[in-house]
């Protein structure tokens, strides 16, 4: 999988690189709009992360740019304003998606996943009634879990925040995240909240069955995954 | 010259065209009135010398001793016997023309005047027994001569009163507008660093001083937001210090020398969290400035209270069911709100109540709705804020329990100016009261 950041920031893209290098990627680098532009027009890359304020051309044109000449390739913006508006436009044209600076590494990493999957289509989904990983088995229908065939009795957040762990497994889920999205709360909250629920939702899907499933990455948030227990640490 | 409109040029063209009319029309009145004047005497005079010698009563029989009295006073006198003139006891005859005139006005204040040899005569027509009519006359000379110096002497009269009031005009009209200059002089001294400039507004006539206070009113409001985005700008650096301080400390000690790889990625993962909390606290600020200035997205929509508020609690019990707390919702209620910014007012109220209610003890939240207004209250029972920080429980980066100062656990302290200016912007308020181990705040949020 090839990258392509285009980001004016010096530092911003060096730690960039090598966070995304570390997770498996290659990765080119791009100061500016105009050698941006090139690069991403004469080789083929898998997706570029583009930001909004760069010199020479600016990111909109960019885009702009580069889906007028029918180059299809994911677009994740990075833009320091917030604004509703800003959003739009870059859907608009064509954006694939949108982060507000600051983000969350863990957040840019999920959504570079999450762009590259919908760029291949999604061709292999297991069966819709069932998420199975590992031993831990869901039953999307009755809302059910069940591990090593014994069910497990959750209440209904419980059970929407299991999902979420499942389906976005090997991704790592940030607290803010996860409040959004399974509680519906949009908003910086307090997020011990998500601590106390993921190690209560823990005491019951974990602690019985030898193997973790659910893991703690420290200063990003939480990550559902079965793993070897020789290869951790 | 510009043909801009001036105030000054307007009132002193005013002022001296109104001068002059009025002298104008005095003038002219004057005249009228002298005139007449002269009318009634000259008639009087003529009638009573003219009648008196005919005995009362009697019909005016011309006899030759009634023309020799009139000869010896030297009264000029015409006969007139039908149309045709018959007798005259001067050398001055009356003009042609003028008997058709005379003839039709007789007995009445009605007299012809005419002009003969560089005097000017007037004469009024009496009817006599017969078919005769008697014309009297005099010389009006002196009159003419006294209208003119009348005329003269209203003229100068009239220049120099104009010129006064040119004088006058200028002078009060500048006068009176000097007030504006002063206001202008005050307003230029306004700038960023000197807003406490005020206009002495009592000073001003009564027309300026409204204009005045509008625009001492308006410097309030601007010195008020300068002071308030000095605060601003002074607070969030200050809370932006400690975590940045704590942050070099730890670092450049943990660089001091070399540490095992544990004791690293212990000190990133506590960076982390104090940028995590920076990113929290310069967005919530974020976030207050722009609801402070309107210009967050709304998207109000019908909300369900009970459905909304048991949404929040079920989140937050989460944290509370570790302190053994039990919530109670009362009542029920519609609301047109935006639902994120509900979530955020309720949750920031819940989440204080959270942290500071006793263990094992009940938070209550009770939605009491009437035709124009919703009021939400939450209370917990716990540790009271003491009485004198409850007038600045809702500023920014308030914390009533100083003391612990800066703590990992607790927030930057934004949540109820938060909660605050999310009601402004609907027009509701928020109110606390704590007292007897029990705390507890209403919101109140008018049905618009
Ligand atoms: N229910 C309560 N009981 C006692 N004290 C309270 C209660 N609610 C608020 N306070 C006091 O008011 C202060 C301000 O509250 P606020 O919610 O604005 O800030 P915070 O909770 O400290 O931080 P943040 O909400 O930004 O995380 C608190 O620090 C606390 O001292
Ligand atoms: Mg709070």
């Amino acid at each position: 999988m090839k990258l392509l950041i285009i980001e004016d920031e010096v530092r911003a893209c060096e730690y960039l690189k090598k966070g995304l290098t570390e997770s498996g990627y290659t990765v080119d680098v791009s100061y500016d709009g105009v050698d941006g532009l090139y690069q991403a027009s004469s080789q083929p890359y898998d997706l570029i992360i583009l930001d909004v304020m760069l010199p020479k051309l600016n990111g909109w044109q960019v885009l702009k740019t580069l889906r007028s000449s029918d180059i299809a390739i994911p677009v994740i913006m990075l833009t320091a304003k917030d604004q509703i508006a800003n959003r739009v436009q870059g859907f608009e044209l064509g954006a694939n998606d949108y982060l507000i600076k600051p983000y969350a590494f863990a957040e840019l990493l999920a959504r570079i996943q999450n762009a590259l999957r919908h760029n291949t289509s999604r061709s292999a989904t297991a069966d819709d009634k069932t998420l199975i990983v590992a031993d831990l088995e869901l039953n999307l229908l009755k809302r059910t879990a069940k591990r090593q065939g014994k069910t497990i009795a959750l209440t209904a957040k419980e059970y929407l925040l299991l999902e979420l762990f499942m389906r976005k497994a090997g991704q790592v889920l940030s607290r803010t995240a996860i409040a959004s999205l399974v509680w519906d709360m949009n908003f910086d909250s307090d997020t011990n909240v998500i601590d106390v629920a993921v190690k209560r939702l823990r005491s019951k899907v974990d602690k019985p069955y030898g193997q973790p499933l659910i893991h703690t990455v420290r200063g990003m948030g939480y990550k559902f995954e079965a793993v070897d227990l020789c290869n951790e640490q | 010259m510009s043909n801009k409109k001036s105030i000054k040029k307007q009132l002193i063209v005013l002022f001296i065209s109104s001068v002059i009319i009025t002298h104008l029309l005095l003038a002219v009145g004057f005249q009228l009135a002298v005139q007449y004047h002269f009318l009634k005497q000259d008639y009087q005079h003529i009638k009573d010398e003219v009648l008196n010698v005919f005995p009362d009563n009697e019909q005016r029989i011309i006899t030759q001793s009634i023309l020799n009295y009139y000869a010896l006073n030297k009264i000029n006198i015409w006969v007139i016997k039908g149309t045709q003139p018959d007798y005259q006891n001067s050398a001055v005859t009356l003009p042609a023309g003028s008997l058709p005139f005379l003839l039709a006005h007789k007995d009445i204040k009605q007299p012809f005047n005419w002009e003969a040899d560089g005097d000017t005569y007037r004469a009024f027509a009496f009817s006599m027994a017969g078919n005769v009519v008697l014309v009297a006359g005099l010389k009006i000379n002196d009159h003419l001569i006294f209208a003119r110096g009348m005329n003269w002497m209203i003229l100068g009269f009239l220049s120099l009163t104009a010129v006064c009031a040119i004088g006058y005009g200028i002078f009060s009209v500048k006068r009176s507008l000097r007030p504006l200059k002063d206001f202008a002089a005050y307003l230029a001294t306004v700038s960023p660093e000197h807003l406490s400039v005020r206009i002495p507004a009592k000073k001003l006539p009564t027309e300026l001083e409204e204009l005045a206070d509008v625009q001492n009113k308006m410097l309030d409001r601007l010195e008020n937001g300068f002071q308030r985005l000095g605060e601003f700008s002074s607070d969030i650096a200050h809370e932006l210090r400690t975590p940045l301080s704590n942050m070099m400390t730890q670092t450049q000690v943990t660089l001091a020398r070399k540490r095992s790889l544990t004791e690293y990625e212990e000190v990133l993962i506590a960076n982390v969290e104090e940028l995590e909390r920076i990113n929290k606290t310069i967005n919530d600020t974020l976030y207050l400035a722009k609801s402070e200035n309107a210009l967050l997205h709304r998207e109000d929509q019908q909300l369900d209270l009970a459905v909304e508020i048991t949404e929040v609690i079920e989140y937050l019990s989460i944290i509370g069911d570790e302190k053994q707390l039990h919530f109670e919702l009362n009542g029920t209620g519609q609301l047109y709100f935006d639902q994120t910014m509900f979530r955020r007012v309720m949750s920031n109220l819940l989440s204080n109540a959270v942290r500071h209610a006793q263990p094992d003890s009940t938070i209550h939240v009770r939605i009491n709705c009437s035709s124009a207004l919703t009021h939400i209250s939450v209370s917990n029972s716990g540790d009271t804020i003491p009485q004198a920080s409850l007038p600045f429980i809702f500023d920014r980066f308030y914390r009533a329990d100083k003391a612990r100062g800066y703590q990992q656990s607790v927030g930057a302290g934004l949540g109820l100016a938060i909660v605050r200016s999310i009601l402004e912007a609907y027009q509701g308020k928020v109110s606390v009261v704590s007292g007897q181990s029990v705390t507890t705040f209403t919101i109140e949020i008018p049905h618009s």
